[in-house]
């Protein structure tokens, strides 16, 4: 809590408390615990809580730009007229990547339903690989919504579609033969 | 037709997101052949999104 005194006099003092000190105290006090960390084992809010308590901390520590900072003017800034985006995105764009990023949170957020220690590490893993693939996919998704340029024709989108497509149709139609025949 | 491709990428997106949310959940409940079968459902859609936006044939 003293950290943000420090911040802006004595920045390297701010962050060595706020950021060195805590990260090692709290690996100090996991490992004085023990086995006694893990209380509540079946009680999957507390663990999601800690974790998103955990992810403010570390955004609320990430560098910001100071107040009166202009990036242009800075000295090693090469001259010249500003790039353009190669594309603008839409308004509809946000709300498309607000959605796909709730949807790709829903898995790591089930992870923590998972009680035994091994299977829960395991599904932790591969709840974030597959919330990662997620939102790559889904912020090139939302930002190709709605463009025209730079995208090729719909026949030709569709027909490198077909494979994966028809490789998922013939997966459902296994499960549910074996779903039938069990 | 493009608007139409764009609503199927979301639903494919959001779908894979489902999938692979139930192969997290059968992990949890020890049923580890659903929960590969939904992983690989998940993976395949997302792939299938993926080629839907920017085809592998249109960069060569």
């Amino acid at each position: 809590m003293a950290a943000p005194l420090f911040v802006n006099e004595r920045p390297l003092v701010g962050r060595a408390l706020g950021i060195f000190s805590f990260i090692g105290l709290s690996l100090l006090t996991w490992v004085l615990l023990g086995a006694g960390l893990v209380q509540n084992p079946g009680d999957p809010l507390l663990s999601a809580l800690g974790a998103v308590a955990f992810t403010l901390y570390a955004l609320g520590w990430g560098s910001l730009r100071r107040r009166d900072a202009v990036p242009e003017d800075g000295p090693n800034v090469i001259p010249g007229q500003l790039l353009q985006p190669r594309i603008r995105p839409l308004r509809r764009t946000p709300v498309v990547f607000g959605v796909i990023l709730a949807a790709a949170l829903v898995p790591v957020f089930l992870a923590f339903r998972v009680v035994e220690t091994e299977r829960a590490l395991f599904a932790h893993a591969v709840a974030i690989l597959a919330a990662i693939l997620t939102i790559t996919v889904g912020a090139r998704v939302a930002l190709s919504v709605g463009q025209r340029k730079g995208l090729p024709p719909a026949a030709e989108r569709l027909n490198a579609a077909a494979v994966p497509l028809a490789l998922l149709a013939l997966v459902f139609g296994l499960g549910f033969l074996w779903l039938v025949v069990r | 037709m493009s608007k139409v491709i764009d609503a199927f990428s979301i639903l494919l997106i959001l779908g894979a997101s489902l999938a692979f949310a139930v192969g997290v959940a059968a992990l949890g409940e020890r049923r580890d052949l659903a929960a590969l079968y939904w992983l690989a459902i998940g993976g395949l859609v997302l792939r299938s999104a993926v080629e839907l936006l920017r085809p592998r044939s249109s960069s060569r």
